[in-house]
């Protein structure tokens, strides 16, 4: 390979993790890759995309870069299954969100629960509902980034959405969730 | 469900959903990564991506382990090599290179560091696996003879711990302890890749900040030393004769390190080489006559040629 053409695909490599690494990072967390392990998971995503970055088309970047996070997300759960995710500490100071100490306390325990309610879901599912709820992703873009039919998409999102309203209620009421507002 | 409960309803599901904008990478972890995946595609290695495998790692660690129990009952490599030559032959002190070269087996995995990454691991990731840089993808674990208690246990994957209070910018390191051990103590093993040679001649030495109550021997294990039976190429008797430079650890945070060349005097009363293209893990031992003890391991990394 020529220096030039080495120099053209680090460039390219550089764009790529500009623009989707906060994508990829939060997709991974979100699959249920655990704090500890959403460095390496993230970063893993970009090595397989380097290795193949030639023959990845640059209109399927993103959607190569969340099909292979869906791969790399399946393993890291696999291999940590069987160890406790320890609470995220200090996350906060190093987030600016603009968020008083009460509301930032709410909202760390709404992620901790919202965390359970993905656990519930199946994968595919859980796929589907996060980008679509979280990232905001419109179904034809989703359906294209995982690789399914739009049709699937909507079916699966109906499903997940379902779990996820009937599992709010049932924290309502366990949990007494937003209970100290009533 | 009134009106009432479906808003109270609706706004604990905004208030989940938001809770996501708390998953985001922490600007310093994300800048860590943009260098390493940038550096291992500059360097166009990418020969390796597997993650490592515990299993392997634990095979040569447990090779190495067996090379302390043999050291400890006084059988050194010196002694065995003698004791293994033929009667009326006698060995060499020191193997010599040129000739011992084309007679080593090839590796049966081979990656190469392209050097320039230095940084072997500095835990704040809080996960058990090398940083994944310049073809390294090893797992830390620990192990021990059985005959003691060891947090974590032997055989276990060891996970960066809190350090509190923290060491500077430091905040995550490898922690240990254990009591008593009789047999040949235990020992905390870094893996480079998932059981493969790692050629890292293109470093000079190894650094790492330690604290504890203890003396550690630091070994880098080549695959010729480790037994068959363990996935090493050593075959019959007189395996397992890594150099290893002892450390006494104090109770401060102190730098420590050794140059290979240093590890290559080490070894010249050995039969084997210290060669750095066939090396399979960095191993922390703590010898019975150690124990019990309590370690900490924070910032392991290479050094570069001046």
């Amino acid at each position: 390979m020529s220096a030039a053409s080495e120099r053209k695909r680090a460039e390219r490599l550089r764009a790529l993790l500009d623009q989707h690494f906060d994508f990829i990072w939060r997709s991974l967390r979100r699959l249920g890759v655990r704090e500890a392990d959403v460095d390496d998971a993230a970063q893993e995503v970009f090595v397989v995309a380097a290795k193949k970055l030639d023959q990845v088309l640059p209109e399927r970047e993103r959607a190569f870069l969340t099909g292979t996070a869906l791969r790399v997300a399946s393993t890291f759960r696999r291999s940590s299954r069987r160890r406790p995710e320890e609470p995220c500490d200090g996350l906060e100071q190093e987030l600016d969100l603009g968020l008083n100490p009460e509301e930032l306390s709410e909202l760390k325990r709404a992620r901790s629960l919202l965390q359970e309610i993905l656990e519930g879901m199946s994968f595919e599912q859980r796929a589907v509902f996060v980008m679509s709820e979280i990232e905001e992703l419109a179904a034809p873009a989703i359906a294209e980034l995982l690789g399914i039919p739009v049709g699937t998409v909507h079916s699966r999102l109906r499903s997940a959405r379902e779990g996820f309203q009937a599992a709010t209620r049932r924290l309502m009421v366990k949990e007494s969730f937003l209970g100290a507002r009533r | 469900m009134s009106d009432d409960d479906s808003e109270r309803q609706r706004e604990a599901e905004r208030l989940l959903l938001r809770s996501a904008r708390l998953d985001a990478p922490r600007p310093a972890a994300r800048s860590r990564a943009f260098e390493r995946v940038l550096a291992q595609a500059e360097a166009s290695s990418f020969a390796r991506t597997t993650r490592s495998v515990a299993l392997c790692a634990g095979a040569f660690a447990l090779a190495a382990g067996a090379a302390l129990l043999s050291r400890s009952h006084g059988n050194s490599s010196s002694e065995r090599a003698q004791a293994e030559a033929p009667r009326g032959v006698s060995q060499p002190a020191i193997a010599p290179s040129a000739s011992a070269e084309p007679a080593l087996a090839p590796c049966p995995k081979l990656t190469v560091a392209k050097g320039g990454v230095p940084l072997i691991d500095d835990l704040e990731d809080r996960n058990a696996r090398m940083l994944i840089a310049d073809g390294r993808d090893g797992t830390w674990m620990v192990f021990n003879d059985g005959s003691g208690k060891q947090v974590p246990p032997g055989l276990s994957v060891l996970h960066p711990e809190r350090l509190l209070p923290a060491r500077g910018q430091s905040r995550y390191a490898l922690h240990t302890s254990g009591g008593k051990f009789d047999i040949w103590g235990s020992i905390l093993v870094g893996s480079f890749t998932d059981g493969g040679c790692y050629d890292l001649s293109a470093y000079r030495g190894i650094e790492f900040w330690a604290k504890g109550n203890t003396r550690i021997y630091l070994q880098l294990s080549v695959i010729d030393e480790i037994s068959a039976e363990s996935g090493g190429l050593c075959k019959g008797k007189g395996c397992y004769s890594s150099p290893q430079k002892p450390f006494d650890l104090g109770r401060e945070w102190h730098k420590y390190g050794v140059r290979f060349a240093e590890l290559e005097q080490l070894n010249q009363p050995s039969k084997m080489r210290f060669d750095p293209k066939r090396v399979v893990s960095l191993n922390l031992s703590i010898h019975r006559e150690d124990t019990p003890f309590d370690l900490w391991i924070d910032d392991v990394r290479f050094v570069e040629p001046e």
